[in-house]
């Protein structure tokens, strides 16, 4: 008399026993082995036979989780200085969420800046050896009903400002290639003193270039970016300025979907804060951004940022 | 035989750190040939072979930034070191970098003029100037 199954929990050989006690037992749902008809028992176990399902391809290796915002800050000595209470976080914007509505033409798209991180005040620089005054933010840029954008992509541009009787005035950058960046010594360009935000060596416009400062986003998944700015403990009365835009780009051409303002000042007595007092974010694209990254595109060796008008 | 004890002391604390033997606090004169001999003393271990993770306690002092003893490499990628424009055919290329290396130099002025050197992916490896404006 073939054994039935019964109800509740059974283990592999007795399901392999009922299976086998006869031909018309219902096939079994363990894998694909098993249907094979190539399963068998040595030894009192129960040995499944080859699964076709399975491949013999060895998978690739998963690529190593994402470096979060600890890890940035760690290696940037922005950890020790929130410990030490040297960078405080700043009220209304640490942790807080800005929206540009009406992306990519909808009227309800939405695209967030969320300042995960925003902190103000000194840390120690480990590439100078020179404690830093400034801030620290990490941003995140989520869309929302922006419809299909694959990849997104974000660019920064900023300008180095001072105060005259109290007047925002755009400083002078410093050094050959953000002055060329800038347009500096051209007195017609466009939104002189803006560029794009990039080491010397770069040549793409991008901000991301590793993900210990950000990473790339699309219509699923956040964009982010790290930056920690700021000048020597030693300097007054200067700041920057900064644009961070999420542009999208498809068939190599960026449409600017958004830009958040932000940025930092320190005072004629050492005091930085954060400048503009809170964050604005914006859908289209910002002429600062526009005319920095023409200029960007005009220099030979440089990838264009290739912005959609 | 307290004199052979004294001086064996002296000899054995001489060498308890040499690594992480700062430089004393020199005129300027003295701080011109600290420099020298520090650039003097990367171009000759670039000359011969450099091992990143032993070159501070090879040149006895210590550096800013070690790569090859913790610091990551990518913590440099966003750091804009200008060219020096006293060396202007020496500067850092991280893309081919494997190690970097370097020591702040005692020149003058707000931004930190560092000298350093780095070990490419190849192997082989040169010295190089920069200068570190705020981030």
């Amino acid at each position: 008399m073939p054994r039935v199954p019964t109800p509740g929990k059974q283990t592999l050989v007795q399901a392999y026993d009922v299976a086998t006690a006869s031909q018309s037992a219902p096939p079994l749902t363990g894998g694909a082995g098993l249907a094979d008809g190539d399963a068998k028992i040595d030894g009192g176990t129960l040995f499944s036979g080859p699964d076709a399902t399975l491949g013999t391809e060895v998978p690739s290796v998963a690529p190593p989780d994402k470096t979060n915002d600890a890890d940035y800050e760690k290696t940037m000595g922005i950890k020790a200085a929130i410990d030490k209470k040297t960078m405080l976080p700043v009220v209304g914007v640490n942790g807080q969420s800005f929206t540009a509505t009406g992306c990519a033409g909808k009227k309800d798209g939405k695209v967030t800046f969320t300042f995960d991180r925003a902190f103000v005040g000194d840390y120690d620089y480990p590439a100078a050896g020179k404690p830093v005054r400034g801030v620290h933010v990490s941003i995140s840029v989520a869309l929302s009903g922006c419809g299909e954008h694959k990849e997104v992509k974000l660019i920064q541009v900023l300008r180095n400002f001072t105060k005259k009787e109290g007047k925002v005035v755009t400083a002078d950058p410093g050094y050959a290639k953000r002055r060329e960046r800038s347009g500096w010594n051209d007195d017609k360009a466009k939104s002189k003193g803006w560029r794009i935000d990039g080491l010397d060596s770069d040549t793409t416009p991008f901000y991301v270039t590793d993900d210990l400062y950000g990473d790339h986003g699309s219509d699923k998944a956040p964009a982010k970016l790290r930056d920690s700015p700021g000048d020597w403990t030693t300097d007054k009365n200067v700041g920057k300025e900064f644009r961070t835009c999420a542009v999208s780009y498809a068939g190599g051409n960026g449409t600017v979907l958004a830009c958040v303002d932000w940025g930092y000042y320190i005072d004629d007595a050492g005091a930085a804060t954060f400048y503009p007092a809170k964050p604005t974010a914006y859908v289209g694209a910002v002429q600062e951004l526009t005319d920095a990254a023409e200029r960007w595109d005009g220099m030979a060796g440089n990838t264009k940022a290739n912005l959609v008008k | 035989m307290k004199i052979a004890r004294l001086v064996l002391g002296i000899v054995l604390g001489a060498c308890a750190s040499p690594s992480h033997k700062e430089p004393p606090v020199m005129n300027q004169s003295s701080e011109t040939t600290s420099d020298d001999q520090l650039v003097a003393q990367l171009r000759k271990a670039v000359a011969t072979s450099v091992i990143p993770e032993t070159i501070e306690a090879t040149v006895g002092r210590k550096a800013l930034i070690n790569t090859s003893t913790g610091y990551p490499l990518a913590g440099l990628r966003r750091v804009n070191m200008v060219p020096d424009p006293y060396h202007p055919g020496e500067t850092l290329s991280l893309a081919t970098a494997r190690a970097v290396v370097y020591w702040a130099r005692s020149v003058p002025g707000d931004d930190p003029h560092v000298v350093g050197v780095q070990v490419r992916t190849d192997g082989t490896a040169s010295v190089f100037f920069g200068i570190v404006p705020p981030p």
